[in-house]
């Protein structure tokens, strides 16, 4: 995610600053319990602000002393404080989880099926991926959140897939309406075609093949439009599928086609690759077009967000959720379920949405249709797309899902798709990348 | 940090100049004290790094889920994976090739120093100490910045001089070397400064001495310089290769332990299995690989160390 | 020593006295040179740090000319950092803690050196080499347990955990390098007392 990898630069620079959370308290006269929740420190300030004062809220209305920490997800900050605390048994009562964290610590967090029950009958469904990462044996184990999920659409420049690729993508995924003329056209076969079409006039698509989570989520998204799946949901590698090699197949022609610098991309790399004009298209929430808007105005207002390809088995929309945790050990667990009960209720979502420039998407399909995203300029309706609508027939995915969420987390978090398609770039063929691969999801199966 | 050569000499048996009636309880007393001197220093350790330490390795023999104990599983199952031992080829080609040129850098850094007029050193001394001064991780972020791909100040250069541009960070070997280069960049003022104080402390005697009996620079180097800075170079290295090995930043700024996994050393790549893919005895299995080798190493080395100390001090 | 050899002693150094000076000479601005190029490697980095706080956001995302220079200097950056309210914040934080660790660690280490190299008592020596062999376990690996002995403090979340952890970090190697310096300090100084 570009965010992640923005952020923690940020926070390198500032050196020891890193180091020191930042810190919110609101105590209220007369609190009669105490809540303390570590959040995820929003790249967009006015995020943090919003939520400040919908706690402090909170906070008055029920007599209880909240406090609220930020914790950065730079240099993996974020994950090293919830693994000590997990660890140590102390800390926070709620913890800031993110995408595979809720399977990671199945033992160490309280079920919150009654929170999400209520939000669930309020609200209606939330998507699969969210199911697949946050309930564990019909347990939800987390709040899904809506502060820090994005998905990873195609983010690309409006003249230059117009020109080189023929690609009118204004047209295609209208700004605004209900309707996508463009839909059944965008394949991933349409997609190679317009990377090599770009790539000819020295535009490449700016798709990394290394192993931090923009090159993951990418490469998941094409598998599954294939139905390709390195493990499948029992726990068997199923590397050598017709599918998988259809998709390597496929990759070899595509790798050919991305920068030279792809294999060392980090999530930080894309983003700077569409912001700097060079690159006709990236896969990425729209941290880069916030970005532009200030530093390449031009480049951001020819920035257009839009659906993610087809394949044969369907559309698949890379989907990296955050999701909020109560831990076993929590002190109050009755005012952190009414907390997060509160933050996740529509008008306090929206109200965050409208703060983080609409890049947060909600969990529950019904806050799909927020003013944000019709209204974010320019150009007018850039993020109408962004959100995964119904009709835009695609699925939130996690790279690897289905399988079985231990061994999908390592596929997921070791970059094991990216790096299949780094050695064909390499120059290896499609059976030596699958018998590395299947190789590698064997160790998996058993650590 | 005046004499730094002077920790060769820091093992120096106890001196006991009177031996007999009350001086007895003078030296049980001259004990006790030196006792509650070291106390704080030894309750610091005990709490905040041997327990910690005791608790680490037993991290590393549990099963994943931290429910049972499995004894060394955990480095059996790492030794049988492909990419662990790309990991221990890179990590120790890593420590020991930074490690050796920093110790060699730096040793002729500080001859060069030691040429120039003492009044003049400081300045020189100050500019080079500035990379060890920065904060590494902040400094890292700077070279990957001069090594990024897209627009590489360094390819800047290579192309205005006719040069093509170079994948820095984008093929393993180049990478490989990249990070070697910000390690020794990162740590040769260090050795710097220790072999310079080395040498001063390198009485200039042994040097007429040795002039007298004829002898031209190279052999001044080999038979009065080297051995009177062989303790200094010993701590130095075993110091320094301990902790490049442990190091985090540069291998988790400049690559991620990418491409292929072809730069992942020990502690990136414990992080990966660690933290990020929720298997915390793996990862620490990864971080404690290193430690009996070095273990073994720092111990035959500490005691030459203390068995020259007892040389020079008889 | 023969009287020949006497007269050859006053002889040679006179010529050699002329060539050792040239030799010194030449030694000198060799040592100048290289030193001067060993300094232009090592500052290119921070002048490539320094050049890049010059910048303007757009100039950098831009990607364009050359890169080593600035064209549009500007010190927005620096204003924006100060101008930050929680930059203000962070600084002093470092501030005090380096302050506390430098002296916490300064106290530990001067006492444990002075005490294990100049009053040596039984075992001292197994001990000064235990206290290095501390760093054989990487810091990464220390801050589970770390988090837990802190959390166990209730020092979570708090600055002050900082006053404890680096010392600790930093008290082993110190105290070898004391304990080098107090082993050298004058033996007289101990007679006094």
């Amino acid at each position: 995610m570009s965010i992640n990898k923005v952020t923690r630069r940020k926070a390198l620079k500032l050196g020891v600053a890193a180091s020191v959370l930042p810190l919110v308290h609101i105590r209220t006269a007369g609190a009669a319990g105490q809540v303390s929740i570590a959040l995820w420190d929003h790249w967009v300030g006015q995020g943090n602000d919003v939520m400040k004062k919908q706690i402090a809220a909170f906070a008055e209305k029920n007599k209880v002393e909240v406090k609220a920490d930020l914790i950065p997800s730079a240099s993996g900050q974020i994950l090293m404080v919830e693994n000590a605390e997990a660890q140590a048994k102390a800390g926070h009562d709620i913890y800031a989880l993110s995408v595979w964290e809720a399977h990671n610590h199945v033992d160490d967090l309280e079920p919150v099926d009654d929170v999400v029950g209520r939000l669930i009958a309020k609200y209606g469904k939330t998507n699969d991926a969210v199911e697949y990462l946050c309930k564990v044996k019909g347990h939800w184990l987390a709040v899904p959140s809506s502060s820090g999920t994005q998905t990873k659409g195609p983010e690309g420049r409006i003249s230059i897939l117009r020109d080189a690729a023929g690609l009118d993508v204004v047209k295609m995924f209208p700004g605004s309406g209900t309707t996508c003329p463009g839909l059944d056209a965008w394949t991933w076969d349409a997609h190679l075609k317009a990377a090599e079409a770009c790539a000819k006039v020295g535009k490449n698509f700016g798709i990394g093949l290394g192993t931090t989570s923009d090159s993951v989520d990418f490469a998941g998204s094409l598998f599954a439009a294939y139905g390709a799946e390195l493990v499948n949901a029992k726990g068997d590698i199923t590397v050598r599928s017709d599918a998988v090699r259809e998709v390597l197949e496929y990759a070899q022609r595509l790798v050919k086609l991305l920068p030279k610098d792809a294999v060392s991309y980090d999530d930080a790399s894309n983003n700077r690759a569409l912001i700097s004009g060079q690159s006709a298209l990236i896969f990425n929430p729209p941290s880069p077009w916030a970005v532009a808007l200030k530093d390449a105005p031009a480049v951001a207002a020819d920035t257009w967000h839009f659906p993610a390809p087809a394949g044969p088995k369907g559309r698949f929309l890379p989907y990296l959720p955050y999701m909020w945790g109560i831990w076993k050990f929590a002190k109050n667990k009755t005012a952190a379920k009414e907390l997060l009960e509160y933050l996740m209720q529509r008008e306090n979502v929206e109200a965050r949405e409208n703060a983080t420039i609409g890049f947060d998407i909600p969990p529950f399909v019904s806050m799909l249709d927020f003013k944000i995203w019709e209204t974010a300029e320019p150009p007018k309706g850039t993020l109408w797309n962004y959100p995964n609508h119904p009709w835009h027939k695609q699925v939130a995915h996690i790279a690897a899902m289905p399988a079985p969420p231990e061994i999908a987390v390592q596929i997921y978090n070791q970059g094991t798709m990216p790096t299949m398609f780094a050695k064909l770039l390499s120059g290896q063929s499609v059976n030596d990348v699958m018998a590395w691969a299947e190789n590698e999801l064997e160790s998996f199966k058993r650590a | 940090m005046a004499d730094g050569s002077s920790m060769a000499i820091s093992f120096a048996p106890p001196r006991r100049i009177v031996r007999h009636g009350s001086m007895h309880r003078l030296m049980r007393h001259r004990s006790t004290v030196a006792l509650l001197m070291c106390s704080p220093l030894f309750l610091l350790i005990a709490g905040l790094v041997v327990y910690p330490a005791i608790y680490a390795i037993y991290l590393s023999m549990l099963n994943k889920n931290m429910t049972e104990f499995v004894g060394l599983h955990n480095f059996a199952f790492l030794l049988k994976r492909d990419t662990f031992r790309l990991v221990i080829f890179q990590s120790c080609l890593f420590a020991v090739s930074a490690v050796v040129l920093k110790a060699f850098i730096g040793f002729v850094l500080a001859h060069l120093m030691h040429n120039i007029p003492s009044g003049r050193q400081r300045i020189w001394r100050g500019l080079l100490l500035v990379p060890w001064v920065i904060p590494l991780a902040l400094s890292t972020l700077c070279w990957w910045w001069l090594f990024d791909p897209s627009y590489s100040a360094f390819n800047y250069a290579l192309n205005v001089f006719g040069f093509p541009s170079v994948a820095w960070l984008g093929e393993a070997w180049p990478a490989r070397l990249c990070m070697i280069a910000v390690n020794v960049w990162f740590g040769t003022p260090f050795f710097m400064i220790m072999y310079l104080a080395a040498l001063k402390s390198v009485p200039e005697q042994l040097y007429e001495a040795a002039a007298i009996d004829g002898a031209g620079a190279i052999q001044k180097m080999l038979f009065v310089t080297l051995p009177m800075m062989r303790n200094i170079i010993s701590i130095t290295v075993l110091f320094s290769l301990i902790v490049t090995f442990a190091n985090f930043d540069i291998v988790r700024i400049l690559t991620n332990g990418g491409p292929e996994s072809k730069t992942h050393v020990f502690a990136t790549y414990a992080f990966q299995v660690g933290i990020q893919s929720g298997n915390i005895p793996l990862g620490a299995s990864v971080s404690l690989f290193m430690f009996p080798l070095l273990a073994v190493f720092a111990f035959f080395v500490l005691r030459n160390v203390n068995r020259r100390t007892k040389e020079i001090a008889a | 020593m023969s009287g020949a050899a006497a007269t050859a002693g006053v002889l040679v150094p006179a010529r050699r006295h002329a060539s050792l000076h040239r030799q010194r000479a030449w030694a000198l601005w060799g040592s100048y040179a290289a030193l001067g190029v060993f300094v232009i490697m090592f500052l290119v980095p921070p002048f490539y740090m320094v050049m890049t706080s010059l910048k303007s956001p757009a100039e950098i995302s831009g990607q364009a000319g050359n890169p080593w220079f600035v064209h549009h200097p500007t010190l927005q950056n620096f204003i924006d950092l100060f101008m930050m309210r929680d930059f203000r914040g962070f600084f002093l934080n470092s501030a005090m803690i380096t302050t506390v660790t430098v002296s916490v660690s300064m106290v530990i280490s001067v006492l444990a050196a002075f005490g294990l190299a100049r009053m040596g008592f039984k075992g001292s020596q197994t001990l000064a080499t235990g206290v290095f062999l501390t760093y054989l376990i990487p810091n990464s690996l220390l801050f589970i347990p770390l988090f837990q002995i802190i959390g166990a403090l209730g020092l979570i979340n708090n600055v002050r955990a900082l006053a404890l952890i680096y010392p600790t970090l930093a008290v082993p190697f110190c105290t070898w390098i004391m304990m080098g310096i107090s082993a050298r300090s004058p033996a007289s100084w101990m007679k006094r007392h």
